[in-house]
């Protein structure tokens, strides 16, 4: 319990570097120099020493914004701790509580967007509801499987593939980043938010990192049969591994169409439940 | 109505130093100052190695990348975009249009340059922390990006002023 605490808190303070890191990458395979990799870190802290400026709904809204990061908190912690035993051997209620979580995390960011006076804010927040609607039961689904630890090794495998790809597009990147888009489409969801309260959002978005790059991790650490605190320390450190994928991916990625990247998806994660659903009943 | 707090002007100008997000206002140019704006913030020159990041709301911007001679028509909404930035607010000001209007100066259609908007911010209670002057017709993005660490205080001021006065006769 107390080394979960610890893995917990140490890839919290660490989730920025990574985004950092991910920055730095990415300049590199535009071959250009980049920022420093604490530049989120300064971002952050940048944000914390600006005006305060509460968008119109108050104290209501800015309660919104820092449950979406305690409930992202709660889920990484709880990752965390399924780590110091193997993914295969988490509890039903672990599993559910995790679940619930990430759902929760989606729909206060949707509450969050519609409730601004602003129609860019509303327009990401359905955007943000498309995407969770796309992705968010596969993961579910996948979770719980891997989680039971039924199946055999093709079922756990594909399994895999449905998480992975699903936490992909649950971390916000390229071209699953549409709820908060980029400066072409006039931003989205936090269009309103300003200063310390922007800053509060800034970070949750790189803990949606953190929680898809640790649950991928989690899922594959759990093949090598590690457990105890040798499993937990294997997690923390295939963690930014998983973060590189993701940070590769994206960038390729990054000139795709958005309307063929969510048809895509679609037809990627259905041929993968097809392929799950067949190899459970056929028993493989 | 929006609640504002208030802030520690300094504190906040220093970390700003090493976090520069930035909004593109354009106030009525002929366009091509914003094309050079654009190249500014093309992976050629890389600004994101001075942690430059081009937003796409007034409210996460630090710095104004300001162009155009404000016509009439711009001025509410120009005059909003900058009160919507929470403070402390640096305007980098670019090209002849936005430093005086340009070949613009003197017509009915437009304000005459960010001077004299500087005088409506101040009649509508909106402070603006720190401005730079930016000129060239169109601005080159080398010096966009110069303009850009004099303002946040990363280099010293080559040029100076100097004030001339004309004689009659
Ligand atoms: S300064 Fe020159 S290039 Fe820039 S907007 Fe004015 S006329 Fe166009």
């Amino acid at each position: 319990m107390l080394y979960s605490v610890a893995a917990a808190v140490l890839s919290l303070a660490l989730a920025p570097v990574y985004d950092g890191l991910e920055r730095k990458i990415r300049a590199a395979i535009h071959t250009r120099i980049g920022p420093p990799i604490l530049q989120t870190w300064y971002d952050i802290l940048k944000l914390f020493t600006k005006e305060i400026v509460v968008p119109v709904g108050g104290a209501w809204y800015t309660l919104v914004t820092a449950l979406e990061l305690l409930a992202l908190i709660a889920s990484s912690a709880i990752l965390y701790h399924i780590s110091s035993y193997g993914l295969g051997h988490a509890t039903l209620l672990e599993s559910v509580a995790f679940i619930v979580l990430t759902s929760v995390v989606a729909t206060l960011a949707i509450v969050r967007a519609v409730s601004q006076n602003n129609v860019f804010s509303v327009v990401g927040g359905f955007r943000e509801f498309s995407l969770m609607l796309s992705a968010e039961p596969f993961l579910a689904v996948s979770f719980l499987l891997l989680a039971s630890g039924a199946g055999s090794l093709a079922s756990k495998s594909i399994a895999t593939a449905v998480l992975a790809v699903s936490s992909y597009v649950i971390s916000g990147r390229v071209p699953y980043d549409i709820a908060e888009a980029e400066p072409e489409l006039a931003s989205g969801v936090n269009i309103e938010l300003a200063g310390p309260l922007l800053g509060l959002a800034t970070i949750s978005s790189v803990l949606k990192k953190l929680v898809s790059a640790t649950l991928t991790a989690l899922a594959l650490i759990s093949f090598v049969g590690l457990s105890g605190l040798s499993s937990l320390t294997a997690v923390v450190i295939a963690t930014p591994v998983v973060w590189l994928v993701h940070t590769v991916v994206s960038t390729i990625l990054g000139r795709s169409r958005v309307d063929l990247a969510i048809r895509f998806l679609y037809v990627l994660l259905f041929f993968l439940s097809s392929a799950l659903v067949l190899s459970f009943g056929l028993g493989l | 109505m929006l609640e504002v707090s208030s802030v520690n002007i300094a504190k906040a100008l220093r970390a700003i130093k090493k976090s520069v997000w930035v909004y593109h206002l354009n106030s009525g140019s002929c366009n091509a100052c914003d094309i050079e704006v654009l190249d500014a913030l093309t992976p050629y020159f890389d600004v994101e190695r001075f942690g430059i990041k081009l937003v796409g709301s007034p409210r996460h911007a630090d710095v104004i990348l300001f162009t155009g001679p404000v016509t009439r028509e711009s001025l509410p909404k120009v005059v909003k975009t900058i009160k919507a930035m929470p403070r402390p607010r640096l305007i980098l000001v670019l090209g002849s249009c936005g430093i005086g209007g340009g070949i613009w100066w003197d017509t009915y259609s437009t304000l005459g340059g960010f001077k004299k908007l500087e005088e409506i911010l101040r009649e509508n209670g909106v402070e603006v922390d720190r401005v730079v002057y930016v000129p060239g017709c169109p601005v080159r993005p080398e010096a966009i990006i110069y303009g850009m660490l004099l303002l946040l205080g990363l280099v010293e001021q080559k040029s100076k002023r100097v004030e001339v006065v004309a004689s009659e006769g």
